[in-house]
């Protein structure tokens, strides 16, 4: 099975493992801890809801499921890095494979123009602040919300209206960040805090030997760059001649890896 | 140093952006906060035509050049 086969059949385990109308992981994990298979959404995983419930004191009643889920998502970010991302989000795929119906040249590479990552921590740290000021309209930057109204109503015909400010947050994630971005994963690297926190997480990870991580063999790469054009996320860059990587952009997506003519990338402990 | 924490500030003034709006009553339908919101979409419009035109200008001397 080709590298492009794999990744694309991640994103689709992605779906059902996470989506709405199948979400097995919330509902597997919910299944062990109370015996009842419930309806649950990818709300079940958001942070800021469960933020709130910390607030008015229902979180140990209502949001356990999602603690546990967090810590999940925590332990396989230090151990293994973003492979959500990388490896299973759908919502950030879409917009990277409809990126690719657009010429390059029509594209803007972010990570040539701006420093991403104090961007991408920014986010992350005001989407850590809103929930305790209780912004529902928070929602409406969320791409995995998003994603899930569109595969609901285009797939299964489920529709729920949108707002304004909704449409007007897809035509950023699609649109801007998605199709006139090159690697069509803006959205990833500016707006995601899910993301954003993993990454955060990975670079913790990184420090550490018993974690896998991203490497570059600087003695056999040949500095051709085949593998900063491949990567989505603007991660990687030549530097003295040869490659390497940003661990605060990089999602383990393995284009790279798939991208270097002599396999100087490998991802291991 | 000092760009990265005006980058990073900036970032996190998006989201927190929208406490004011939820104040200002938005609840998402264009028109409910009473177009409170204004100021910081054209602060946007305003950053991102900026860039644009950056990039343009840039592209345009290197094809003449």
């Amino acid at each position: 099975m080709s590298f492009q086969m794999k990744r694309i059949l991640g994103y689709v385990l992605g779906f059902v493992l996470f989506y709405a109308p199948f979400a097995l992981f919330q509902k597997t994990i919910c299944y062990a801890m109370t015996g009842k298979w419930l309806p649950l959404t990818i709300h079940s995983l958001c942070f800021r809801i469960q933020t709130e419930h910390l607030l008015d004191g229902k979180l140990f009643n209502q949001a356990s499921l999602f603690i546990v889920c967090f810590l999940i998502l925590l332990a396989v970010s230090f151990i293994f890095g973003p492979v959500y991302c990388g490896k299973l989000c759908p919502a950030g795929a879409s917009t990277e494979y409809l990126s690719k119906l657009v010429p390059e040249k029509f594209q803007i590479d972010w990570a040539k123009h701006v420093d991403i990552t104090p961007i991408r921590y920014g986010m992350l740290a005001g989407f850590v602040i809103i929930p305790f000021f209780n912004t529902v309209i928070a929602c409406v930057y969320c791409n995995f919300f998003l994603f899930d109204l569109f595969v609901n109503y285009f797939i299964f015909g489920y529709f729920i209206s949108l707002t304004s400010s909704l449409i007007l947050t897809a035509i950023v994630w699609v649109i801007f960040f998605g199709l006139f971005t090159k690697g069509g994963r803006g959205f990833c690297n500016f707006l995601c805090p899910v993301g954003a926190l993993q990454s955060f997480v990975y670079y913790l990870g990184c420090k550490t030997p018993w974690s896998y991580k991203l490497k570059v063999q600087r003695c056999k790469c040949i500095g051709c760059q085949k593998c900063v054009k491949a990567c989505p996320m603007g991660a990687m860059y030549i530097r003295d001649k040869k490659a390497a990587h940003n661990v605060h952009n990089c999602i383990l997506c393995g284009e790279c890896i798939n991208a270097c003519p002599v396999k100087a990338i490998k991802y291991k402990r | 140093m000092k760009n990265k924490i005006i980058s990073f500030l900036v970032a996190m003034g998006i989201p927190v952006s929208s406490i004011s709006s939820a104040g200002g009553g938005c609840n998402g339908v264009c028109g409910s906060c009473q177009y409170s919101c204004t100021p910081g979409i054209l602060a946007l419009l305003l950053l991102g035509t900026r860039f644009l035109y950056k990039k343009l200008a840039r592209k345009g001397r290197v094809s003449y050049e």
